[in-house]
């Protein structure tokens, strides 16, 4: 929770972005914001999609993809996660860190999470983009090989002999 | 408020400027249309700013 003399976004609906890059390395998150979830204001920004496509586009304009992955209510306000899939060449002179695998916040049959750590979320979205990856022809097409072989690791290992599209 | 007296502003995100009223409402505006989406009034950086804290002049705007 910011202070309350802090710039912070305002609103019912926040998007936030997740700018990941492939390294030697592994997977890594960067953006224009650094190394961290990209908050975006959403009030009077029209769909909320047209927004993230468009600020990526003007501080990334080489992005692969952009994927909304997962909603949240938090603090009174609901979270629209979205990631951001970007060459490493575009991001090299912004500041990132390695994403480490994370424990997926996990709710009952009918209730969510009690408290969602972003890291989380961003395990979520890298698992639903490595179904993504297997399942949509437009994701399959965008990410190159090297990002097909990293997802396959978050894809449920019950299901990593399967193959592409069907 | 004077004209020489130096102001910092903090965003959520972390980022954070410290100058002249006019170089941190100037630098809040652009990051906040820039990085959020946010179209802030001058007012409005004034009110969430602060005197700058000793040490933070060598912080250079919208560092």
């Amino acid at each position: 929770m910011p202070a309350p003399d802090e710039l912070d976004i305002d609103g019912p609906v926040t998007a936030e972005v997740f700018v990941v890059t492939r390294t030697e390395q592994g997977l890594a998150l960067t953006g224009p914001d650094g190394p961290q979830p990209w908050l975006l204001q959403t009030i009077d920004a029209g769909h909320p999609m047209a927004l993230v496509e468009s600020l990526v586009r003007r501080h990334l304009p080489e992005a692969t993809l952009v994927h909304s992955t997962s909603w949240r209510y938090d603090q009174g306000r609901v979270v629209l996660s979205f990631l951001a899939v970007v060459p490493e060449h575009t991001v090299a002179g912004l500041p990132s860190v390695p994403i480490d695998r994370a424990v997926l916040a996990r709710g009952s049959a009918h209730e969510a999470p009690a408290d969602v750590a972003w890291p989380a979320v961003l395990e979520h979205g890298l698992r639903h983009l490595a179904w993504l990856a297997k399942d949509d022809e437009a994701v399959v097409a965008a990410l190159d090989q090297g990002w097909h072989d990293v997802l396959h690791g978050y894809v449920p290992a019950p299901f990593q002999h399967l193959g592409g599209p069907t | 408020m004077t004209d020489d007296q130096r102001l910092q502003v903090t965003c959520a995100c972390g980022w954070q400027t410290v100058g002249s009223e006019a170089e941190v409402v100037a630098a809040t505006r652009a990051h906040g249309v820039d990085l959020h989406n946010m179209d802030v009034t001058r007012d409005q950086v004034l009110a969430m700013s602060a005197p700058a804290q000793d040490g933070d002049d060598e912080r250079p705007a919208g560092q």
